[in-house]
């Protein structure tokens, strides 16, 4: 008799056990999939970006998975002259589980480039180009390897050099018998002789 | 008396006994199999449960995929022309595409866009003409 008790009992605690049995612990989650980042920031901002750098962006952008682009904007600073460079401001929504993108494959897209102007042969044929009013040319001068121009501004003399900005206008070069101009607002050619 | 006693009391324990044998016997299939349904009702949990992370997962690849497709067919439609073409700006939103482009006039290139065009100028270079164009999605 005494047996059946302990076997009874030893059941019984058993069975209890086994319904107190919690399976939760056991049972492993799937890990949750990562969505793939490049290590750009959210918002990136870049004021002097190269047309490299931004090919670089596009690339890493188009291997990304489960990233939003949500505003891109972009702006050449092309001057003519020396400023080959873009501006850009790009954010993203990134999402929390992210792993880190390793490799992609990399784009070239000619179309980020910068017009390359022959600005001698523009100043050869810029004959008919017309003259800015409020400018008047006075003169050239090459003081320490570099050219000057003088022109006059409301009545005053003023010395000019490439790549001077007035106003609109950008001094794109100065040769012997003139200046070559750019009126950024309306986008044109102007010439003062 | 006494041996009365004794012998009552212990058929009763003995019967006692008996019937908690058969609870405990009749108990343990019982436990076991609420355990098992248990883990079967937390598999399906958990299995519906990846299935919605799944689902959410890959929804949110192809919503994103097709959201920022837009700025890499604006970029391919530009490769795409036959001439030379410089981005001056692009504009780009969830919702909106601007941009402004500078394209060499060439001699029969037609643009044929799925974007709204406007010509903004030309930017004469006098050996050389260029277009500058507003496009818009």
């Amino acid at each position: 008799m005494i047996y059946r008790y302990i076997i009874s009992i030893i059941i019984i605690a058993f069975s209890i056990i086994l319904m107190k049995y919690d399976p939760g612990n056991n049972l492993q989650k799937i890990i949750t999939p990562k969505y793939i980042a490049s290590n750009l920031e959210s918002v990136y901002t870049d004021n002097n970006i190269s047309k490299d750098e931004l090919n670089e962006i596009i690339s890493k952008l188009k291997a990304e998975k489960g990233v939003y682009i949500e505003e891109f904007r972009l702006k050449s600073n092309y001057d003519f002259i020396t400023n080959k460079s873009y501006s850009l401001y790009l954010k993203r929504d990134i999402p929390e589980n992210i792993k880190m993108m390793i490799d992609y494959e990399k784009y070239n897209y000619r179309v980020f480039d910068f017009l390359e102007i022959e600005l001698k042969k523009l100043w050869e044929k810029s004959d008919n180009a017309p003259n800015p009013d409020i400018f008047e040319f006075s003169g050239v001068i090459i003081k320490n390897n570099q050219k000057k121009a003088y022109i006059y501004f409301k009545g005053k003399l003023k010395e000019i050099t490439e790549g001077l900005t007035l106003g609109d206008y950008t001094v794109l070069k100065i040769f012997n018998d003139g200046v070559l101009l750019y009126d950024n607002y309306e986008k044109n050619f102007e010439v003062l002789r | 008396m006494l041996f009365m006693f004794k012998s009552k009391a212990r058929t009763y324990l003995n019967i006692i006994s008996w019937l908690l044998m058969i609870v405990a016997i009749f108990l343990l299939p019982f436990s076991y199999f609420k355990t098992q349904n248990e883990i079967y009702l937390r598999k399906i949990e958990v299995a519906k449960s990846n299935e919605n992370i799944m689902e959410k997962y890959n929804q949110r690849i192809k919503t994103t995929q097709k959201a920022n497709q837009r700025l890499y067919d604006f970029l391919d439609f530009l490769e795409q022309i036959e001439s030379n073409v410089y981005i001056q700006g692009i504009d780009y939103t969830l919702t909106t595409l601007n941009a402004t482009i500078l394209v060499e006039v060439k001699d029969g290139v037609k643009i044929i866009s799925p974007y709204q065009i406007k010509e903004v100028k030309t930017l004469d270079l006098l050996y050389k003409q260029y277009k500058l164009l507003e496009l818009k999605k």
